[in-house]
């Protein structure tokens, strides 16, 4: 195991921005406990690269996407776990699912076993202005909330907990603090800026757009 | 303060330091836990974390070796050196070494840091003839310093480190830090190399930095200076850390500006203490941002006092009563009051603190076990611990909460319901809800 996470090398560490650094952090977290029991399901390299970093041990992940299975292979991973290859599996983590993606959502509740989780990370209305959409553009169409939702809750899965990130109060917040900023008044520019950390996370729904959103979905019993 | 009660301080940080030790289930062991900080806080990743809580926890150590003679001591030094041999990366970087920025390797000063406590377990156990057992710790420090440090940080141009590759920067503090390292290396290779072509020269950048005017400010230096613009935050914590290298530089040179420049520095700071000892956050130009006031850290502003041959000690008393008042009954030292006031920089003692006001954090205990260590009187065996379970009414985010410690979990509860836990050795929280999720 330690060999694995011996791998990462690379130098200096881009950081996420604070959205994704509260989303991968929110998955891992919520799959600590049984991670070799979890398949995580990404969409970049960058979501397996970030993925990785936070469960080094070990790590089963899911892509069509040859990218993908090359940087997981790179840093040392497990190789793709075949999404016929569910046994044990207990919860499963989608970051930023795509559109061509959706056939797979009625295996994943197939293969569940009853109260299995599925974690997802999606972009909500404001991530156009992440800069990771800019940096790691993916193959294809990101599935959309809205979409995301209507299609789990037909297939049976029910949702537990969901909640946004960096919403319009952070944002105002930080605009706020920019405002402050030139201005000369350094000290009401910092008040500000934890004024948007503060706010970072929040309730989520069609009328309090977010940049990202997380939630959990369960099968039922 | 009484020595016994100095003595019973630092048995209860050495015990809390062992309950907040990953185990080795966990990718890498070492001391872990929530951080809470100016920056970010990291409440969710809470594996071993190989930043600059390891110059203090090292240093720490070696220093109660040296004063009780208990070999006992000096395996715990052995113990933390081995995390970070073991923790090394190929390329020379720590696992996980960004503390507040966790779970990230290359945190700034935080490997230099690491790299002088392993520099400093190298050359007590040169002097202690284990020369052998030295040379892996010393390996390690070294490849971490010039594969990272002057392979990609060193600014030729600039003639000092930046703190990232591909921008032009220097932060003073951090570069202090390093090249205390440096110094130490140097010591190590009984070579002056070093000093000469990359400590000096990053040293007279911090010294331009420094300011004689406005009087308010004299003394201090701002955190960084970013593409040749100066960020006009001082931080008297920061400040205070650049001070044990500026008297290095003057002890290997003999120039007066060196201490000139020291003195400066921790005059301002002192200036700067309110009449509880308590040191404000962050000074501006035109303004201040008192909070969040450090308790554990302040120890590190009374070590660096304690550096300085002509320092006023009678100043610092009061901080020293802070950072013993902040020890809780489970051992570690609250980090600091006034989390909760960052935005309103209001805050009221009689008031239920933020939930973050409680927590103790192993890269800032570290800070007041090392200064305590240095207090323990020679010759004097440390008494046994006394570690209890440690409850404090708190807030979160307005709502009445309750924080509690014991030696294998740290939790918050609203109205009965967990909202945070973190089983003590595990990497991730157990439990993290969305409003405790807070960087």
């Amino acid at each position: 195991m330690k060999e694995k996470a011996k791998r990462f090398t690379s130098p200096i560490m881009r950081r996420p921005g604070l959205a994704y650094q509260h989303a991968f952090d929110w998955v891992a977290v919520q799959t600590a406990d049984h991670f070799d029991q979890t398949v995580h399901m990404v969409s970049t390299p960058f979501h397996a690269v970030e993925m990785m970093r936070r469960h080094p041990q070990q790590g089963s992940f899911q892509s069509e996407l040859p990218a993908v299975e090359e940087a997981v292979q790179k840093l040392g991973g497990d190789s793709m776990r075949t999404i016929n290859d569910w046994s044990n599996v207990t919860a499963v983590s989608w970051i930023e699912p795509r559109r061509q993606d959706a056939d797979m959502l009625s295996k994943i509740f197939r293969h569940l076993p009853p109260k299995g989780q599925l974690y997802v990370v999606v972009g909500g209305l404001l991530s156009r202005f992440l800069a990771e959409r800019r940096t790691h553009q993916i193959e294809g169409e990101y599935w959309s909330a809205s979409a995301i939702h209507n299609a789990f809750t037909a297939v049976g899965f029910q949702l537990q907990t969901s909640f946004g990130l960096h919403g319009l109060e952070a944002v105002a917040w930080h605009y706020l603090g920019e405002l402050c900023g030139r201005i000369n008044r350094d000290h009401w520019r910092d008040r500000c800026h934890y004024g948007m950390r503060r706010a970072f996370i929040t309730s989520y729904n069609a009328w309090r757009p977010a940049a990202l959103i997380c939630q959990a979905w369960e099968k039922p019993a | 303060m009484s020595s016994t009660r100095i003595a019973q301080a630092v048995s209860n940080l050495d015990a809390w330091l062992d309950t907040v030790r990953a185990d080795q289930s966990a990718p890498y062991a070492g001391y872990g836990g929530p951080v809470v900080h100016w920056w970010q806080n990291s409440l969710n990743y809470t594996g071993a974390s190989l930043d600059w809580r390891y110059e203090g926890i090292i240093s720490g150590y070696l220093t109660v070796w040296r004063r009780t003679a208990a070999e006992k001591w000096l395996i715990k030094a052995v113990r933390a050196g081995d995390d970070l041999v073991q923790g090394q990366l190929p390329n020379g970087n720590f696992h996980c070494s960004s503390f507040e920025l966790n779970p990230y390797p290359a945190g700034t000063p935080h490997e230099a840091a690491a790299d002088l406590g392993l520099l400093r377990l190298a050359l007590a156990l040169r002097t202690a003839d284990k020369g052998a057992e030295a040379e892996r710790y010393a390996h390690t420090a070294l490849k971490n310093l010039k594969e990272h440090y002057l392979g990609r940080l060193w600014d030729a141009e600039a003639g000092s480190f930046r703190d990232q590759p591909h921008v032009p920067a220097i932060v003073p503090n951090k570069a202090c830090t390093l090249t205390e390292a440096l110094f130490a290396a140097a010591e190590w290779q009984q070579s002056s190399e070093w000093i000469d072509r990359y400590a000096l020269p990053t040293l007279e950048e911090v010294l331009r930095l420094q300011l004689d005017n406005p009087k308010r400010l004299r003394g201090a230096i701002p955190q960084s200076r970013m593409r040749g613009e100066i960020v006009p935050a001082y931080f008297p914590f920061y400040i205070a850390r650049c001070v044990p290298a500026l008297l290095l530089a003057y002890r290997h040179t003999g120039e007066e500006k060196w201490r000139d420049g020291a003195k400066e520095a921790l005059g301002f700071v002192r200036r700067h203490l309110d009449d509880d000892g308590r040191l404000p956050q962050v000074v501006y130009p035109d303004g201040v941002n008192r909070y969040p006031q450090w308790v554990a850290p302040l120890a590190d502003v009374l070590r660096v006092a304690s550096l300085m041959e002509d320092e006023p000690m009678n100043a610092w008393q009061q901080s020293e009563s802070l950072v013993l008042a902040g020890q809780l009954p489970s051992g570690g030292i609250v980090t600091g009051r006034g989390f909760g006031s960052q935005v309103s920089q209001r805050f009221s003692a009689t008031e239920r603190p933020d939930f973050r006001d409680c927590i103790p954090v192993a890269g800032w205990v570290d800070k007041a076990f090392t200064y305590l260590a240095g207090r323990l009187p020679e010759n004097t065996p440390l008494p046994s611990p006394e570690l209890h379970i440690s409850e404090r009414p708190c807030h979160l985010r307005g709502r009445s909460a309750v924080w509690t410690e014991t030696i294998d979990c740290m939790s918050l509860q609203v109205n009965g319901q967990i909202c945070y836990q973190w089983q003590k050795g595990r990497p991730w929280a157990a439990v993290a809800a969305p409003e405790v999720m807070w960087k």
